[in-house]
């Protein structure tokens, strides 16, 4: 004969408004020491009365002896709104036992209720400051006291429409909520006798994941990381602006940035040359990250060149040196200089260097004023040029020709 | 008792004061009105505020009789909540005009938020009308 269906035992469902999310456990007593099982749980939840099923879940999972199981779920519409009633069922999921397998009987409907803890007022409008992502669904209620009151709720002032779920409540329910202001979005409610109640919706900006996520090195001390955050989610007294992480997965590292666009790294002594970062971005709502790999030795940008002096000028000629940070024991630079006469570049020109600079100009004009400046990159693995770094210099006159 | 001020500004320095207020005080709240749309005042707020803050006092005449000591107080309470330095030069106008030893009331804010936006609306609006009191008995003293 087929075997007893173990019936869900221990029914207890709580509350948490601020989530407006149910929270479900119970348990199967009549399970055997050793055995684990295949079950599944049918879950029905009804509003207002327990014929008004609004929602039928079911849950597989494998339950154990004495094991203590959970489940959630998520209103749509505020918990202080409504009595919500719970109930459930089980069937042992096992392929051992043929079909149809039969469901256990059902539990004993559970009843929520929050409207007691509503204090007295003639009018309440929930969820109270409630933060959500712009772009999202919300449903508003109201509950007012007595039958007779004709509510009506306008959304920045406009009247909004509403649904009578019961002769006390009505709900609202708003698609696609923009973001209007820091302070939030204001909804107002009113009964005929001019009572009124209110609540602020406070909408968030939707968190954008950071754009054009990069990281150079100067000198091979420090990592240099930048990135384009987008909007700034924050909410004064509500929700701070988003938070920026970096993780570096080789040596298993994470700091958190202080800045919301940049944040520097220090590279370890002997550490690794390759790198794999995740620049993660968190706020009260989402959480999202963005991944780049790179070998350090890619990823040199020089800081500028500093100390430009001109030596031996003459009237044609300008020998043009500089000076550079060192970078590392082996690396050699690539640099550019441009000579600028009448705000137009009028020579170019490129050379390697190990240690500092030094350029001739030739093919100069006499007696004129010229401007010349130099920028380097790393020779080896070309990545970023430096910023640039120029001075004004003037040739000298030409020497007066043999008479 | 009559709690004489002691280094009161002079009647024509509270003319330019009044003035000063006056302007604050209607730009501020056209300001919270038009960035708070659908924020109506509170009729408990009004009534209570009203018989709170007495816009004169019963002792001076025009242009002293302004009531700044009870006003001071619930501009100190909003001025976080709101972003606006409005607040601060009325806060410091109100300052010029308060009787020197006069208490300080002190103020709670309603902790509801929406509720909270309500009272800040509430005030703003009386003080303005206030203000408008006051000025047109000034030009008429």
């Amino acid at each position: 004969s087929e075997p007893l269906p173990l019936t869900p035992e221990s029914l207890k469902v709580s509350i948490n408004s601020t989530q407006q999310c149910l929270h479900l456990q119970w348990s199967v007593h009549s399970l055997a020491y050793h055995q684990e099982l295949k079950m599944v749980f049918q879950i029905e939840i009804s509003r207002f009365n327990t014929s008004n099923v609004i929602w039928v879940e079911n849950y597989s999972t494998t339950v154990k002896w004495k094991q203590v199981l959970h489940w959630n779920w998520e209103s749509e519409l505020p918990l202080e709104c409504a009595t919500h009633f719970v109930r459930i069922r089980s069937m042992v999921d096992n392929a051992r036992i043929p079909e149809p397998r039969s469901w256990s009987s059902w539990s004993s409907w559970e009843e929520v209720d929050e409207r007691n803890s509503l204090g007295h007022g003639a009018l309440f409008v929930f969820p109270k400051d409630k933060l959500v992502e712009e772009g999202s669904s919300v449903t508003i209620c109201s509950i007012s006291r007595s039958y007779q009151n004709n509510v009506s709720c306008l959304l920045e002032g406009v009247q909004m429409r509403g649904e009578q779920l019961d002769p006390n409540v009505s709900a609202f329910h708003l698609n696609n909520v923009p973001f209007i202001r820091e302070t939030g979005t204001n909804i107002f409610c009113t009964t005929g006798r001019g009572d009124g109640t209110g609540t602020v919706l406070f909408v968030s900006k939707v968190l954008e994941e950071p754009r054009d996520f990069s990281c150079e090195t100067p000198d091979f001390k420090t990592l240099h990381c930048t990135w384009d955050p987008g909007s700034d989610t924050g909410l004064p007294k509500r929700q701070p602006s988003q938070s920026y992480t970096l993780f570096e997965s080789f040596s298993g590292k994470k700091i958190l940035c202080e800045h919301k666009n940049w944040c520097n790294w220090q590279v370890a002594q002997d550490s690794q040359e390759m790198y794999n970062f995740t620049l993660t971005t968190e706020n009260y709502l989402r959480k999202r990250g963005v991944n780049i790999l790179f070998n350090l030795t890619h990823r040199v940008r020089p800081m500028t060149p500093f100390n430009v002096v001109f030596k031996n000028i003459s009237d044609t000629n300008a020998t043009m040196t500089w000076q550079v940070h060192s970078i590392g024991n082996y690396s050699t630079l690539f640099c550019q200089i441009e000579l600028h006469g009448e705000g137009k570049v009028i020579q170019q020109h490129n050379v390697s260097i190990k240690v500092n600079g030094n350029y001739l100009l030739s093919e100069l004009e006499p007696d004129t004023q010229y401007m010349a400046q130099v920028r380097c990159g790393d020779a080896n693995h070309f990545w970023k040029w430096s910023e640039w770094i120029g001075k004004n210099f003037s040739t000298l006159e030409a020497a007066p020709s043999e008479a | 008792s009559h709690m004489a001020p002691t280094n009161q500004p002079q009647p024509e320095d509270i003319g330019a004061i009044i003035t000063e207020l006056w302007n604050s005080s209607k730009k501020l709240l056209e300001d919270y009105q038009k960035k708070e749309t659908g924020v109506p005042e509170s009729t408990d707020y009004s009534l209570r505020i009203q018989t709170l803050l007495p816009c004169f006092t019963s002792d001076s005449q025009p242009p002293s009789n302004i009531n700044s000591s009870t006003f001071l107080p619930y501009f100190k309470a909003i001025k976080p909540l709101l972003n606006n330095s409005e607040v601060q030069e009325i806060i410091e106008q109100l300052d010029k005009l308060k009787l020197q030893n006069a208490s300080e009331t002190e103020v709670s804010v309603p902790t509801d938020t929406f509720e909270c936006k309500r009272f800040i609306l509430t005030i703003l609006r009386q003080f303005s009308e206030c203000l408008e009191r006051v000025k047109s008995l000034n030009s008429g003293a």
